[in-house]
Parts: C-alpha cells; structure tokens; sequence
C-alpha cells in the first residue's frame, strides 16, 4: 500500500518584504561618499494549515543583503543616492532550506536641500532637511506569479517599477541632535499581474557625537516603524491577499565612527510591536554593518 | 513605551483608514467550484499493479487557496493516496498517480477538495472507482 503526503510547497505568508530603504542620519563633512553595507533581517512565520487535518506550517525566514551605496552631491542643492543590494535569503522549514540568491532591485534617489542652516558659530541649532524621490528598478531576479507555487516575499527582486518619496532631517545643537526619516514607496504592478504593498518608513533617532583628534564617536539610539499595504495576488482581479502587510516597529541602537576619509556604521534592532501578515509572521532581530570611503 | 505603542496604533489607523484598499468582494460560493476530472469514470475497475491515473481541471469564480486529492479505500476508511497543493489561482490542473497494491476486492473513494479561502468553504467531488485483484 502507497501513501503519498506531500506537503504544500508554496506560502503567501511567510517572511516579509516590507523592507524599505531609509537614509537615516547622514554625514555632512564630505561632499560624496561610497560605502558598503551588510543588513540582516529574520521572521518566524506560521501557516494555517490549508486543510483542517493538515498542520500549520511553520518556517524561519532570514534575509541577508549586501548593499553598495553611494552618494554624490550635484552642485549645492541636490544629493543623489545610488543603491545596488545583492541578496541571499533563506527559508527554512522542518523539511528543508530554500535559498533565494542574486541580485536586488537598485534604487536611485535624488534629494533636495530644502534647508541647511549655515556652519557659523552664530548659529547654535543646526539643521537640514532634504526633500525628493526616486525610483526603484527591477533589476532583481524573480520568478513568476503567485500562481507558480513560489513564494513572493523572499524573492530577490520585486519585477516591478516602483517610486520613492523621502525627506530627511536632521537637527543638531551643540553634540547633541536628532533625525527624522520618512519614506514611503508607492509600488506598481509586475508583468506576472502581483503588486507588493505600498510601505512606509518613518524613524527617529538621537545622537550625541563626540571628537578626539581625528576620530568622530556617534552613538544613536531610536525607533523605526515600517507599515506596508496588503499585496495582490492578481491585481487585474484585485485578489488582495490579507496574509501579507501590517506594521513592524524597533527600537534600533548604533553608533557611528568616522577617521579622516573613513566611516564604520553599525545598528541592532529588536521590535517592540509589530502585526505582520494578519500575525502570521513575527520579526525577531535587524542589523546592520556598514563602511563609508568619502570622496 | 505606552506612548510609543500609542504613536504606532495612531499611524498605522491614520494609515490603515487612509488606504482602504479595493479587493475582489465576490462572496464564497461553493457550488461555483467546478471540478473535473478527466482521466477516470465512475465505476471504473482496476487490478493489482494498474496505475490509476487521477487527472484533471478545478476552476472557480475567484481566487482558490488550494486543493487535495484523496483516495481512500471503502472497506478500510484507509487513505491510499493523499495530496494537497496552495495555490492562487482560479484556474488549477492536477495530474496524480496511483498504483494499486490492494490483494483484495475493495472500492475506492477518490474524493477532490478545493478550498476557496482559509474560512472553511470549499467545493468537492467524489468518484467511486473498484479494485479488482
């Protein structure tokens, strides 16, 4: 006698590609910079069982992203900020891994000085907003359609053009100061008819720097919120998959260091509440690493 | 820490409120779920070593969420053959194979289910196929 149990290969909820790209709090002193960063996301996910007899599905997402960044300043008003992510994501389930590797969706940003409070001693609160967006290019490698049995948010590339609104800001007074950052990504529809969720970012950190010789010591600690609209399995049908979107906030700590024409960035972040996926999907830890060579 | 849940309630509402999002409304119907199948009649008799060949077409008004494709022996109430797939589409084939160890006389029960969503509608179709060895 056969009895043949095969499992269902595809998940609509698990991991979380609410990911957005924020610039946070950005070293001024040098007009470009180029840098490296390595980011680490992971989720828990669990799926109700598709049949009543059928147990949950359960599986640990991790994301891991290899980023080459960049910026360069365009005269005295206007920054432009390159990204180009490599991707290694896992899923791991208790009958095996699946990896998904290769080359993330780059993103282009053009930001606008809309206020930069002049560098004098007359002036003891400093600030700086910048104001613009930009899009993101599906440079990344994807599959197909939700229809395909593949999963979609651990997928490499989103396969859709996608536009970027972002402002920044940043206050300082004396050695003390804070950052706000907010993004939001408005997405389109892809050629296999799914469109990820709009998202939003929004974070806000405090810092304190202090200067020895040559050496430049941030810490900053903070909160980040991201929020993403439900995706759709087949826009043109407007088959909203409610398994997908929701909030996640952290409280983030870091610090930054900076010697001569070099820059070492590093973040945590644990979240603090969070309803992803209808709950489905729980983020457990971010961090990030990052080198700066400025120009 | 209350007042940064509160901000994060606050903005994911104001967001939340500020983009509804439209979706496909079409209400569960079970009896829009059509399946056929194509490869087997009702009745049909196999022996000990035939391959039975369980193929065929589930479609529905709107998205599905999966299927399973169950043989179970009337004799026993044991499951011979069990499979199930997520999917999301309104349009899904399958094509599962057989081979029938049974030594002795037995009528299965071939039994396809498509879910329609995670609320417990769903839409079926049995076959009652023989074994003859």
């Amino acid at each position: 006698m056969l009895l043949a149990y095969a499992p269902a290969h595809a998940c609509d909820v698990c991991g979380a590609s609410g990911s957005s790209q924020g610039l946070g709090i950005l070293p001024q002193f040098y007009k470009h910079f180029v840098g490296i960063q390595y980011q680490y996301r992971s989720f828990v996910s669990e799926h109700p069982g598709l049949f009543e007899n059928l147990p949950k599905e359960r599986s640990t997402e991790y994301y891991n992203t290899l980023q080459l960044w960049g910026k360069a300043n365009i005269g005295s008003h206007v920054q432009l900020f390159g990204f180009l992510p490599y991707q290694y994501n896992n899923r791991v389930t208790d009958t095996g891994t699946g990896t998904y590797k290769g080359l993330g969706d780059a993103s282009l940003l053009a930001m606008a000085t809309i206020i930069h409070t002049a560098d004098t001693s007359a002036n003891r609160m400093k600030h700086i907003l910048l104001a613009g967006g930009g899009i993101k290019v599906p440079t990344g490698r994807r599959t197909t359609g939700a229809n395909s049995g593949e999963m979609m948010n651990i997928q490499t590339g989103s396969g859709s053009w996608d536009f970027i609104l972002s402002a920044n800001y940043t206050l300082r007074g004396g050695n003390a100061g804070f950052n706000a950052d907010a993004s939001y990504t408005f997405t389109t529809v892809n050629a296999a008819n799914y469109k990820y969720g709009d998202r939003l970012s929004l974070s806000l950190n405090g810092f304190y720097w202090w200067k020895v010789n040559n050496v430049v010591l941030q810490p900053q600690m903070g909160i980040r919120a991201d929020y993403a609209l439900h995706d759709y399995d087949n826009y043109s049908r407007k088959w909203l998959n409610y398994n997908t979107g929701g909030y996640l906030t952290y409280i983030t700590a870091g610090a930054q260091v900076y010697y001569k024409r070099l820059g070492l960035q590093c973040s945590y972040a644990i979240p603090v509440f969070q309803h992803y996926a209808s709950g489905y999907v729980e983020a457990t830890q971010k961090m990030e690493l990052g080198f700066l060579y400025f120009l | 820490m209350k007042l940064l849940k509160q901000l994060t309630v606050i903005i994911a509402g104001a967001i939340a409120f500020a983009s509804c999002q439209k979706h496909d409304d079409t209400p569960a119907q079970a009896d829009k779920v059509v399946i056929t199948i194509t490869s087997l009649q009702d009745g049909q008799a196999f022996k000990k070593g035939d391959t039975v060949k369980m193929q065929g077409l589930i479609s529905y008004i709107s998205q599905l969420h999966g299927y399973e494709v169950k043989l179970t022996s009337k004799k026993t109430s044991k499951e011979l053959f069990y499979y199930y797939e997520h999917t999301h589409s309104d349009k899904v084939s399958f094509s599962q194979n057989w081979v029938d160890t049974l030594s002795t006389a037995d009528s299965l029960v071939l039994t396809l289910t498509a879910e329609i969503d995670h609320d417990g509608n769903k839409g079926a179709k049995q076959l009652v196929l023989t074994s003859q060895p």
